[in-house]
C-alpha cells in the first residue's frame, strides 16, 4: 500500500513537471521576438523527418520518412525515402513532383489553398509565422519545448486543417515537430531530427 | 437518330457478348459463395496502397487506405503523400456515406464514379446468378438488372484475378489483380471503358 502511494506521488509529480503552462502576454512577446530573430538568420535548413498519419479507424498509423530541405525565403523540398520514393519542391508558384522518377509540375498561382499551404509550410519550418494575423494562436511551454497552437481564420485553409501545432525546441528555437489536425480529428504528425542550420544546400537538390 | 440507335444496339450486343463468349465459356451449376472477393476481408489489417490516378490526361498520386469496419462495411480514404485527405468514404450495401471530400472533387459525377468503382473493388459478398468455365478462368456472374459483375478465378486454388463490371451499354470497368500475396492483392489496376479514367494501386507494407 505504501509502495503504491509512493508510486502515485511520483507519477503525479512527473505529470506536474511535464505539464505545459500557457505563456503570459510578456512571455509571448519575448518568444515571438526570439523566434523572429532566429528565423531571420536562418538561410537554410536540412532536417530528417518522420511523418505519421493517424486515422481514427486504422489499427496503426501510416509512417513515412525522408529529408526536408529549406532555403529562405520560401523554397522547400520534401523528399520521401520510405516506404516510397517521392519528392515535391515548392518553388516560385510551382509545385515540382518527382514520383519514382516520373516528373510533373503543377502551377499553383491560381490555387489559393495551395499557395497558403506553401506559405504555411515554409513559415512553419522557419518558425516565421507567429506574426501573421491569419491564425488564432495559443502559446504553451514546458521544460524542454514551446508549443504554439494555430487555428486558421482563413476559410479555405480551415477546411483542410482545424489546428496546426508547432513545437519549438526551447534551446535552439527551431521547429522540432509539426502536427496538422484535420476537421475530422485525424492528424499528421511530423517530427524533425538531425537538424542542420545554414549549411549550404547544393543547387542540384532543388533542380527538377 | 436511327443510326445512333442502331450503333448503340450494336455496341451493347458486341460488348455484352465479349465478357463471356459462348464458344469459349460453358455454363456451370450455380453455387452461392460465402465470399466472392477475399482481398479486403481482414478486419485487423490496414490496406494501404500507393495510388496513381490518370483522368482525362491529368495525373495525380497519393495513398489509398482501405479498412473493413463491419461485416459488409469498408472505409476508403485517399490522402496526399503529405497526409491531407482528398476523400473519405464509407461503403456499405445499406448505404454509402461521404465523410470528407475536398472542394475540387466535390462533384456528384466524380463522387458517384468513385463510390461505384471502390464498391466493385472491395465488396466481399454478392448473389451469383450464373457460372461459367472457360479454358483459363472460372467466371461467376452476379445478379442485377442494370449492373452485373463478372468475377474471374484462375488456377487450382481459384484465385480471383479479374472483375469486370458491365452496365446497360456494355463493359464499364475492368479490375485486374496483377499480383497477389496470400490473400492480399499487392498490385491492382482499374480501367474504365466508358470514360478516360485509370487507377493503379500498389500495396505498401505498413
Amino acid at each position: 500500500m505504501r509502495n503504491a502511494l509512493t508510486a502515485l506521488i511520483f507519477l503525479l509529480s512527473v505529470t506536474a513537471i511535464a505539464q505545459e503552462k500557457e505563456l503570459t502576454h510578456d512571455e509571448i512577446l519575448n518568444f515571438k521576438k526570439q523566434v523572429h530573430q532566429s528565423a531571420k538568420t536562418t538561410t537554410s535548413l536540412v532536417n530528417s523527418f518522420v511523418q505519421s498519419k493517424h486515422i481514427a479507424f486504422l489499427s496503426n498509423p501510416i509512417e513515412s520518412d525522408g529529408t526536408l530541405y529549406f532555403t529562405a525565403p520560401d523554397i522547400i523540398k520534401w523528399s520521401y525515402d520510405n516506404p516510397y520514393v517521392y519528392s515535391v519542391i515548392f518553388k516560385e508558384d510551382t509545385l515540382y513532383i518527382n514520383d519514382e522518377g516520373k516528373k510533373s509540375d503543377v502551377n499553383l498561382s491560381s490555387s489559393k489553398v495551395f499557395n497558403k499551404l506553401n506559405a504555411l509550410v515554409s513559415r512553419s519550418v522557419s518558425g516565421d509565422m507567429l506574426n501573421k494575423e491569419e491564425f488564432d494562436m495559443k502559446f504553451y511551454k514546458n521544460d524542454t519545448a514551446y508549443r504554439v497552437d494555430l487555428a486558421p481564420l482563413d476559410k479555405a485553409l480551415g477546411s483542410l486543417f482545424k489546428q496546426i501545432e508547432l513545437t519549438f525546441d526551447a534551446s535552439t528555437l527551431l521547429v522540432s515537430a509539426v502536427k496538422l489536425i484535420e476537421p475530422s480529428g485525424d492528424y499528421t504528425a511530423i517530427t524533425f531530427t538531425n537538424q542542420s542550420v545554414n549549411t549550404p544546400i547544393p543547387d542540384a537538390v532543388f533542380s527538377h | 437518330m436511327r443510326f445512333l440507335a442502331i450503333s448503340l444496339l450494336a455496341l451493347v450486343f458486341v460488348q455484352c457478348k465479349s465478357v463471356v463468349p459462348k464458344n469459349t465459356y460453358k455454363p456451370l451449376a450455380v453455387v452461392q459463395q460465402p465470399t466472392v472477393n477475399p482481398f479486403f476481408t481482414d478486419f485487423e489489417y490496414d490496406y494501404v496502397y500507393k495510388i496513381n490516378i490518370e483522368v482525362y490526361g491529368n495525373e495525380m498520386s497519393g495513398l489509398l487506405i482501405i479498412k473493413r469496419i463491419g461485416e459488409d462495411a469498408h472505409r476508403v480514404v485517399c490522402t496526399s503523400q503529405f497526409g491531407t485527405t482528398f476523400f473519405d468514404f464509407e461503403l456499405s450495401p445499406k448505404g454509402n456515406k461521404v465523410h470528407t471530400v475536398i472542394e475540387a472533387m466535390d462533384k456528384k459525377f466524380i463522387i458517384n464514379t468513385l463510390l461505384r468503382d471502390f464498391t466493385t473493388l472491395i465488396q466481399p459478398k454478392a448473389e451469383i446468378k450464373k457460372a461459367y468455365q472457360g479454358v483459363t478462368y472460372k467466371v461467376l456472374k452476379t445478379a442485377g438488372r442494370s449492373q452485373k459483375n463478372f468475377y474471374f478465378y484462375t488456377g487450382d486454388s481459384e484465385q480471383l484475378s479479374r472483375i469486370i463490371r458491365s452496365g446497360m451499354l456494355g463493359k464499364q470497368i475492368t479490375i485486374n489483380f496483377d499480383a497477389v500475396d496470400i490473400n492480399k492483392a499487392t498490385a491492382i489496376t482499374i480501367n474504365h471503358h466508358d470514360i478516360a479514367l485509370a487507377m493503379a494501386l500498389e500495396l505498401i507494407k505498413n
